[in-house]
């Protein structure tokens, strides 16, 4: 993929196909060690053991449509790249975590992308999913509620693109310094 | 613009959108809009999706055209990514695939608002193996 907001796209959407009502997204930036830890909760089907060891086999796939799933071992091997990792846990019927990490200053480290325009839009285009975002960085951190924030806009007969617009410039202005300073510890 | 940084800035921008804005009807009718999917598994992201969707959501309302986007997991198309599910009120759906901006174009002019039919439609012959 182009950027690691991309995976993290691909990652959410792996949660909302497992049927997610309420989708954790946590951002953190080390500005020590100059990484970027993502983890993405979800209360989806889950995965039995036998499956989680399976997830990472490009050649195995839940789908009936085709006969791969490359997203996470795509992801798993971009991370790995750059000195990061990729960890899944899950629990069938109860949800699944998956963490991964990117070691930005890396040579081999793809841009970040834009993660404000991904929640926003993740938030605009599945408004029956709650979806809770903190994002942080040492001591400071922002967070919010994808329901909450839609809330706020519901008597409005908005149209999906300004609904999105005010979103994207709420979350980038609390999320873009936070994300891409070395903020002092 | 004013900057939107916390809770209290969104809902003064609503409390000003909500003296300015006129009604419109769209909301009273969900089975009257038209419903544009969009694929984003991993194929349909890498290849360009997202831009499709947010082609769109900007572009569908300033035609006037009363749409929801929405994004669904891999169609099976993928040899065919980025691909699209369209569908019009009363109509059954239709996948278009390869679709870039100017496909977009295209569709939202010919297909949505014209009801013609389009190049580059995907039949729907794949059967699902049970």
């Amino acid at each position: 993929m182009e950027n690691i907001a991309l995976h993290l796209l691909d990652i959410i959407q792996n949660s909302i196909e497992a049927q997610s009502s309420h989708i954790a997204v946590e951002i953190e930036k080390d500005s020590i060690t100059r990484q970027l830890r993502i983890t993405v909760t979800d209360n989806g089907k889950g995965m039995s053991e036998q499956t989680i060891n399976n997830a990472l086999d490009p050649f195995y796939t839940s789908r009936t449509t085709r006969k791969v799933g490359m997203g996470l071992p795509l992801l798993k091997q971009q991370a790995e790249q750059t000195g990061g990792f990729l960890l899944i846990t899950s629990e069938l019927n109860k949800g699944t975590t998956v963490s991964f990490c990117f070691h930005l200053a890396h040579i081999d480290c793809p841009p970040i992308g834009d993660l404000a325009d991904i929640m926003s839009t993740l938030f605009v285009v599945n408004p029956e999913i709650n979806f809770s975002l903190c994002v942080r960085n040492g001591v400071f951190s922002f967070s919010c509620e994808s329901k909450q924030i839609l809330g706020i806009f519901k008597d409005l007969p908005l149209s999906q693109k300004e609904l999105r617009q005010y979103i994207f410039q709420f979350l980038s202005e609390n999320m873009n310094w936070l994300i891409h300073q070395n903020v002092p510890q | 613009m004013t900057k939107v940084k916390t809770l209290d800035d969104l809902i003064r921008l609503r409390d000003e959108l909500r003296t300015r804005i006129d009604l419109r009807e769209k909301g009273e009718h969900p089975d009257q809009l038209i419903q544009v999917k969009v694929a984003m598994a991993t194929c349909g992201i890498a290849s360009g999706a997202k831009e499709v969707m947010d082609y769109f959501i900007d572009e569908l309302p300033k035609r006037n055209v009363a749409a929801v986007v929405t994004q669904t997991g891999c169609m099976g198309y993928c040899y065919a990514e980025p691909t699209i599910e369209v569908t019009l009120p009363g109509k059954k759906p239709v996948v278009f695939g390869y679709v870039n901006k100017e496909k977009a174009d295209e569709i939202i002019e010919k297909y949505i608002k014209a009801g013609e039919l389009v190049d580059g439609i995907i039949p729907q012959t794949f059967k699902k193996p049970s």
